[in-house]
């Protein structure tokens, strides 16, 4: 269909049949959205005489619903319905709540219906279901397909709250830090985040899913209105039209970690202004005033657990925080009979009890190693070792252990090319 | 030099040596050459203490270096084998003496050491026993009951970890566990509901390994390619094999990280799986790092559920792809380039009966194969090149160049499709004193799909960090000067024109530009430390009918904190915040406060508080006020204590309250500064049990 045909159609719709226009409404009533991955709005109908909303579809065109009032989607160019899993609708008397958390299989078939030749709009048409008997009725709100960045809603579509970098319920022994914490966060539009970062300790009843909700996702009459718990930080970061941040956890000093139990961060987001989120309560004959719902997610938010236990149930944290090397860099040449001194960081939380550092010709014969406390960060090496594998260079590496010698974790080799004329070594090798 | 075995006895020429500057001589607690078990402790003695200027004492066995571990005095060095065991056959020991990098023999000498019973294999185990409940609690009229007002849970931490070491292969397990009585505190309640075990797993991984190859099941991780599979971690198996110069690894894994006993190996659905293989070479052996490729294959399928751990608005997902890598880099390091193509067939296969139902018919996406490049280099254009007065100075520049088709995905990596990304960067040190600046250049709608707006983005940034002591030189009183960063960010995004037939309206169009800078100061001045920080940002609309929909905020922040010994530390934080529409002159502020403190007390008590308070002014309406306060006291108890002396058990109580003054909606037409006021208090107690 053209879209010269198309928009006939809609007018035909919109003007041919006055006596069944629809007296439910919604703000806003577009958005721009992403084409290529999910965005979420927050949306606010008004006008509701005791309906009840039903199912919510997304398609490409509208076709007019007589005998029902309104635009309903055309079967022909559904693209999904919301998942029951993102439905976070709330009914009130009046008015009523919806957040729309669009998937991008459903943007990625607008785009490609785009790609097509049809326009790149496409629509979210609720079903509202009269109570007394009377028509249903259809309210649509119209999606653009944008990339996602200035003038979208600022809306959070992915969170990610890892223990550096990995998905791991990590089991740590008493006053031990567990690795860092960081949320990793896709999102469309622009806007500040506001929120805190707070902890469940044991002994505490658990939030229900409503309260880990992101505030702006929340009718304003339920706002501020989540049970809160031990705050540890509070953080207000501007987020520019990107679409992805790294949002660093709290200071790991401050997880409390004394006491055997599970706790769990959670990541609280409060409500901000945002322009691209407003809910205008008169435009949907809902009240007086604007909802701001800047950093509205369809989720509830995951919460973080950690578990302090004995040593023995120490989580392996190779694959969380791995050690670094930090110098000589790779293949970084050195003087024979000149101090060596190697170096490595520890990952934060890393919990080996010693450090093996071991010394190997670059062919892989074994020339020298230590074994070192917890607390050592280098290793001066002795020269003469040096001396023993200038003709081949040498390759090193260091290996976290635990206090009974479980390797948790190993760096990459590194290389070592051995130049220049070598001095007396300090100690004959035997 | 001199050795004396320790059964012997000292003759009287040998005694008249242990007087100050004798040549040094050593005892061992072992004679030579006798047979040990690789668990015995050695202890070597001297003739005569070791003087301060003569350097300390290095004692090497078996190749080993254990100085560092092992219990050193002026008169010996006594070595208990731990981590590492004596090595089994001929060993040889070295005692040395260290001075200046200069290691002098002192006496070596050999054992034969035969392998100890349980040595080469240990096993830990740990299981605590808790007990926490709620006593009591109180809560205002008006406020939610809560489901249980008073209740007693118990939970089980428990944990499995062993090594097992013999003839060069290693077999490392570890498995963790958690237990309740509570079935909304099960691990998998979130996902299985009322069906979630009360005993279930969480984690475990099992990791053969053998030079050269290894083995690992349970919580793993594939992939270093950028746009294909990333770092991905779930549970599911790999097998890495090294030969030479080349590292062939293959990985099955689940689609999500997963908790619990069901799907054990991560590989049960053929809906959530991924199995990938990678095979890299270092093109030059002898120069690892110098040029190396890299080549994976992934082919997987996601349902749609994230892990446990992630929250998103998530679809079934199945993809099939593979990527080229090479990076090189010169032998000094100065200058690096790396660059990769991946090429991936992604769709959303029609396994989302939430999304789809029996509406979908032929609206599904098509299946798309579509690609992504990068290359991004590196050059140190100066390298630690002496500045006078300045000190040590470097320069490095850096490209990035990377281009997304759009459509394009992998179900193992994150890459922001249809984004076309040109980025220059340069890292710069002037002795005490570092700086970064980048620009960057975007564009999307690659495809330029008529209907569909195009955005171009420009962004910079900027950071520099100012040592104030280190750069003015001030030794005495220089904590008194604080370490102050400055961060700068711009981005201008804006529409590249008005789509066509796409329903967009000039204001629409974005035009925006996104200003956010950060000054912070931090103080270290013994136990005590400060930090201070300033934020502020902007958004400027500048489209048609937009051009005043602007906004400002920022935040003022102070922290203080004091260290209290080893075991206490207090801390204060106060902050400012707001959030200013331009357009509608409304300005949300918030003013907040928090305490929070870690007491040791006598008698083994310890005392954690935890003071806040948050004020924030509507722009219109009542203002909200929310404080919280939580103090705790907890105690070791001192129940047949373990063999190293610690507790077994823990016992606590604690207070928390939290209140609330929010504006009241039901009123809110009427009387705009009416509030309700919310309150409610718990008591809570715990005791933990070291079972194991």
């Amino acid at each position: 269909m053209t879209h010269s045909r198309r928009v006939a159609r809609l007018a035909v719709a919109l003007f041919a049949t006055p006596a069944l226009a629809a007296q439910v409404r919604v703000n806003p009533t577009g958005v721009s959205v992403s084409a290529m991955n999910a965005t979420t709005v927050f949306l606010t109908y008004g006008g509701l005489r005791g309906q009840r909303a039903i199912e919510a579809i997304w398609c490409g065109e509208l076709i007019p619903a007589a005998p029902a009032i309104g635009l309903r989607c055309d079967p022909a160019t559904v693209f999904g319905q919301l998942p029951a899993r993102y439905d976070l609708s709330r009914p009130g008397t009046t008015s009523f709540t919806d957040v729309m958390s669009i998937p991008a299989s459903v943007a990625h078939a607008a785009y490609q219906a785009a790609q097509r030749g049809a326009t790149s709009t496409f629509f979210y048409v609720r079903r509202f279901v009269s109570a007394n008997g009377g028509p249903d009725e259809y309210v649509a709100v119209t999606c653009r397909l944008t990339g996602g960045g200035a003038r979208a809603p600022f809306s959070l579509t992915d969170v990610h709250l890892q223990f550096a970098g990995d998905d791991v319920l990590p089991f740590i022994a008493p006053g031990e830090l567990p690795p860092p914490i960081s949320a990793r966060i896709a999102y469309t539009g622009t806007g500040r985040l506001v929120g805190r970062w707070e902890v469940i300790l044991p002994g505490e009843d658990l939030p229900s899913s409503r309260d880990l909700l992101t505030e702006g996702s929340l009718p304003p009459d339920e706002r501020g209105r989540q049970r809160r718990f031990t705050q540890l930080e509070r953080f207000s970061v501007f987020l520019p039209p990107d679409g992805q941040v790294t949002l660093p956890g709290p200071d790991l000093h401050r997880l409390p970690t004394a006491a055997d139990g599970t706790y769990r961060v959670l990541l609280r987001i409060e409500a901000t202004d945002d322009r691209e989120t407003d809910s205008n309560l008169d435009n949907a004959g809902s009240g007086s005033g604007i909802v701001h719902s800047g950093a509205v997610a369809g989720f509830s938010l995951p919460a973080l657990r950690y578990v302090v236990a004995g040593a023995g149930a120490r989580t392996a944290t190779g694959d969380m925080s791995p050690l670094r090397l930090v110098s000589p860099r790779d293949d970084e040449s050195i003087s024979p009979g000149r101090p060596l001194a190697v170096s490595w960081t520890p990952g934060a939380g890393t919990s080996a009890d010693f450090y093996h550092v071991e010394f190997e010709t670059r062919e892989g014969a074994p020339l020298f190693a230590a074994l070192l406390p917890r607390t050592a960060r280098r290793y001066d090496a002795p020269t003469w070792m040096i001396e023993r594998g200038a003709a081949t260079g040498i390759r090193w590496r260091v290996t976290g252990l635990a206090a009974n010698g479980a390797h948790l974790n190993s760096t990459a080799w590194r290389t070592m090319r051995i130049v220049g004329p070598g001095s007396q070594p300090a100690s004959p090798p035997r | 030099m001199l050795f004396i075995a320790a059964t012997a006895r000292p003759s009287r020429a040998q005694l008249a040596q242990l007087s100050a500057g004798a040549p040094l001589a050593a005892s061992a607690n072992v004679e030579p050459g006798a047979t040990v078990a690789s668990n015995a402790t050695v202890a070597i003695s001297l003739n005569r203490p070791l003087s301060p200027d003569e350097g300390e004492l290095a004692l090497i066995v078996g190749g080993l270096d254990v100085t560092a571990v092992a219990e050193r005095s002026a008169r010996g060095v006594v070595y208990r084998p731990g981590a590492i065991a004596l090595p089994v056959g001929h060993t040889e020991l070295a005692l040395f003496r260290r001075r200046a990098g200069v290691w002098s023999e002192i006496r070596r000498f050999s054992l034969t050491v035969v392998q100890a019973a349980g040595v080469g294999a240990s096993f830990d185990k740990n299981a605590t026993l808790g007990n926490t409940g709620q006593v009591a609690e109180g809560h205002s009229q008006g406020s939610a009951s809560p489901t249980r007002r008073t209740f007693q849970d118990f939970v089980l931490n428990a944990g499995l970890r062993s090594t097992i070491e013999k003839d060069g292969l290693s077999i490392v397990t570890q498995s963790n566990y958690v237990g309740v009585t509570q079935r909304q505190q099960a691990l998998r309640f979130g996902t299985l509901a009322n069906r979630a075990p009360m005993l279930d797993l969480s984690d475990y991984r099992v990791t053969l390994q053998r030079s050269g190859s290894a083995l690992a099941v349970g919580h793993v991780n594939f992939g270093t390619s950028r746009h294909l599979a990333n770092g991905f971690a779930a549970r599911g198996g790999t097998f890495t094999v090294t030969k030479g110069a080349t590292t062939l690894s293959l990985g099955a894994l689940n689609g999500s990280s997963q908790l619990g006993w069901d799907n054990i190996v991560g590989l049960e659905r053929a809906d959530n799986r991924v199995f990938g293989a990678a095979l890299a070479r270092e093109m030059f052996a002898a120069h690892p790092g110098s040029l190396r490729l890299e080549v994976t294959v992934l082919d997987g399928s996601k349902a749609p559920a994230p892990s446990f751990t992630r929250a998103a608005v998530v679809d079934a997902e199945r993809s099939t792809g593979g990527t080229m890598q090479l990076s090189a880099a010169l032998p000094n390091q100065r200058a690096r380039v790396t660059a990769g193509y991946t090429r991936s067939r992604f769709e959303n296969p029609a396994n989302d009966p939430q999304l789809a139902a029996d509406l979908l018919g032929r609206n599904r996406p098509r299946a798309e194969t579509r690609g992504a490049r990068f290359v991004e280099a590196s050059m140190a254009a100066l390298q630690n090149l002496a500045v006078p007065i300045a000190g040590a100075s470097s320069l490095t520049f850096g490209f990035r160049e990377e281009r997304v088709d759009p459509l394009f995905a992998s179900v193992a990596a994150q890459a922001a499709a249809d984004r076309q990304q040109d980025n220059v960067d340069a890292i710069f040190s002037l002795g005490a004193v570092t700086a970064q600046g980048s620009q960057s250049w975007g564009r999307d709608n690659l495809g330029n799909v008529a209907s569909v707006l195009t955005t171009n983005n420009v962004a910079s940034t900027g950071t520099i960090a100012l040592p104030l002591a280190r750069i003015a030189r001030i030794g005495a009183r220089a904590n008194w000067l604080p370490v102050v960063t400055v961060a700068l960010n711009r981005t201008h995004q804006m529409a590249a024109g008005m789509p066509v037939n796409g329903a967009f309206r000039a204001q629409d169009l974005p035009n925006q530009v996104s200003a956010s800078g950060d000054v912070a100061a931090q103080w270290q001045l013994g136990r005590w430390r400060a930090s201070l920080r300033l934020n502020r940002a902007g958004q400027d609309n500048r489209q048609d009918e937009r051009q005043n929909a602007d906004f400002a905020s920022g935040v003022n922040a102070l922290s203080v904190g004091h260290t209290l010994g080893s075991s206490g530390d207090v801390s204060i934080d106060a902050g400012t915040e707001f959030q200013l529409s331009k357009e509608r002159n409304e300005r949300t502020r918030v003013q907040r406060v928090s305490v929070n403190g870690a007491l040791p007390l006598p008698s083994a008590f310890r005392a954690t508080l935890s003071l806040s308070a948050v004020d924030t002014r509507l722009p219109t309406g009542a203002s909200s006020l929310t404080s919280d306060e939580r103090l705790e006291l907890s105690r070791p108890l001192p129940l047949w204590p373990g063999a190293n002396g610690a507790n077994r058990g823990q016992v606590f109580v604690r207070f928390a309250r939290s209140s609330s003054l929010l504006p009241d909606p039901a009123l809110a037409p009427l009387a705009p500064a009416a509030r309700i006021g919310n309150r409610q208090w718990t008591l809570a107690t715990g005791l933990s049990l070291r079972l194991l």
